[in-house]
């Protein structure tokens, strides 16, 4: 247990500073704000599952389920598009991104996964239904898609359409260490989103294993919104802090060799 | 989800994953994940644990300075660790007995925004694929449900599961794993796991009808998920872990939400 002193230390770290707040009606669903990628080396997927029907196997044919939405956002967070995808009784369906934005040039951007269709436990409970789950990348065109999971749940969607941004807001600056080393042996592109509903500024840092500075970078990052930078190549290995106002800047990373690709979030 | 109650996290071990014809490894970083919840500057020990025999071991392997990393690999442990051992490695203020009848409990600091984590990962020829990542014992008496869909086939392409368990005891202990496909709800295939190991299962063998959603579940012991696929023909990797089913829901009771999942299908 923390001792008194502790508590007293950590209070302006946590006093009213949730990660994620809650949403305001009960029968919101919630989403993860996932990043898109697609030009001419990257395509993005999205394995749809029917969370209702796992829940409840009565919903997975149930008509009055007219489907899951999905919203894509550019970078800056502004809607490119609105899909509703049929489940058509099934369980799952992997979406390609690319077929939800044609006719938009943008590269990456931002996009959330709306179930409408809450069972009735999720809400008894107390509880949001909740998206988190996989999207995967496609680099230089490689047979295998990378996985990754959504890491946080960032979006509420109320019954008429309305969206609203859950993460939370730091009083202090914090800094996120991402535990992984960086060497020259791969380029890491490194992607952050803003779940809060302010303008935020980012700081990303490589520093050596001594502490010493060997880049930075600062980005602002409208709500929804998202950006993806590419890290130098340094002779020394280094480590990724990402200073911010937001409770945890988690990044996604993309670590590229060759025409391999390796995707993780921190 | 994070949970910010500020428990102390017991436990924090990094596995050395294996798979067929891949190598692990495991970066370990000798710096908090934030700069608020622990401010220490410390030197720490790296060592590596396994059980066998019933009992667990434990050797010192290094000593590493406060915002170094280092990477160890399994050839680094060949003729220290038996080879089928699960072998955990570990960062701690404070050295583990060579031999005893209690996991030892690593002295690292709790944080939970993030977890303390490594890089865990895997190699295959020059593709690499990892996650960030650690592991606390698992209750002997849980249960697991995973719903994976990320086999990928085609030629040249090998999909696994690879459960990760690691219970107390030190003693093996052994389980069943059933695989089904979730809309038919017909079996696939019913493998024995045990604790304390890296289980590797091949999906491939399985047959699971192609783009179906596959449901896993075991109802004597639990582990994490981690779904593996590689080509072989191109040196690709992909791997992913699910999370408990708890995590369909934020807020409220969701271990509630849990049980009634877990009662639904291994029910």
């Amino acid at each position: 247990m923390r001792t008194f002193l502790e508590k007293v230390r950590l209070a302006p770290w946590l006093y009213k500073q949730p990660l994620t707040r809650v949403p305001r009606d009960i029968n919101a669903a919630v989403s993860d704000l996932f990043i898109w990628r697609n030009n001419s080396e990257w395509k993005s997927r999205f394995d749809l599952i029917n969370l209702s029907a796992l829940i409840n196997a009565d919903l997975s044919h149930n008509e009055a389920n007219p489907g899951v939405e999905i919203r894509v956002m550019d970078k800056e967070g502004q809607l490119l598009g609105t899909s509703i995808v049929p489940l058509d009784g099934g369980y799952n369906k992997v979406i390609n991104i690319a077929d939800l934005i044609s006719g938009h040039q943008d590269e990456y951007g931002t996009f959330c996964v709306i179930h409408p269709f809450i069972p009735a436990v999720v809400s008894e409970t107390g509880s949001f239904l909740a998206e988190r789950g996989y999207a995967s990348f496609q680099y230089r065109q490689s047979r295998l898609w990378s996985y990754m999971h959504g890491n946080l749940d960032a979006v509420a969607a109320y019954p008429g359409g309305t969206l609203e941004l859950l993460g939370g807001s730091s009083i202090l600056r914090r800094r996120y260490n991402l535990q992984h080393q960086i060497t020259n042996a791969s380029s890491y592109d490194i992607g952050l989103t803003n779940p809060s509903g302010r303008r935020r500024k980012l700081l990303l840092k490589l520093l050596d294993e001594d502490g010493t500075e060997h880049y930075t970078a600062e980005l602002e990052l409208p709500p929804g919104g998202c950006e993806i930078t590419r890290l130098p190549e340094l002779e020394m290995p280094v480590r990724l802090v990402v200073t911010s106002k937001l409770v945890m800047a988690r990044p996604i990373v993309f670590r590229m060799k060759g025409g391999l690709l390796d995707v993780f979030h921190g | 989800m994070a949970n910010q109650s500020l428990e102390r996290n017991p436990m924090t071990y990094f596995p050395l994953l294996h798979a067929p014809e891949c190598c692990g490894y495991v970066t370990l970083c000798n710096f908090p994940p934030n700069n608020w919840e622990d401010r220490t500057r410390q030197e720490r020990l790296v060592q590596v644990s396994w059980a066998d025999n019933g009992k667990w071991h434990s050797k010192l392997l290094d000593q590493l300075a406060f915002g170094k990393s280092l990477t160890i690999e399994a050839s680094d442990l060949k003729g220290v660790v038996p080879e089928e051992a699960l072998v955990l490695l570990s960062l701690s203020e404070r050295a583990f007995q060579q031999s005893s009848d209690e996991l030892p409990s690593p002295v690292l600091p709790a944080t939970v925004l993030p977890a303390w984590r490594a890089t865990l990962g895997l190699r295959y020829g020059p593709a690499e694929t990892s996650y960030q990542g650690e592991l606390v014992p698992f209750p002997d008496n849980a249960s697991l449900l995973t719903f994976g869909p990320f086999i990928q086939p085609g030629p040249g392409i090998r999909n696994f599961l690879l459960l990760v368990n690691l219970a107390k005891n030190p003693c093996s202990r052994k389980g069943n794993l059933q695989m089904l496909d979730a809309e038919s709800n017909k079996i696939y295939g019913d493998v024995s796991i045990r604790s304390n190991a890296v289980n590797i299962i091949d999906l491939d063998a399985a047959q699971l009808p192609e783009n179906k959603l596959p449901v896993f579940f075991s109802k004597e012991m639990t582990g994490i998920p981690l779904y593996l696929s590689i080509d072989k023909t191109s040196y690709m990797m992909s791997m992913e872990h699910t999370h408990p089913p708890a995590s369909m829901a934020i807020h409220g009771n969701r271990w509630a939400l849990q049980k009634k999942l877990k009662a639904n299908w291994l029910g």
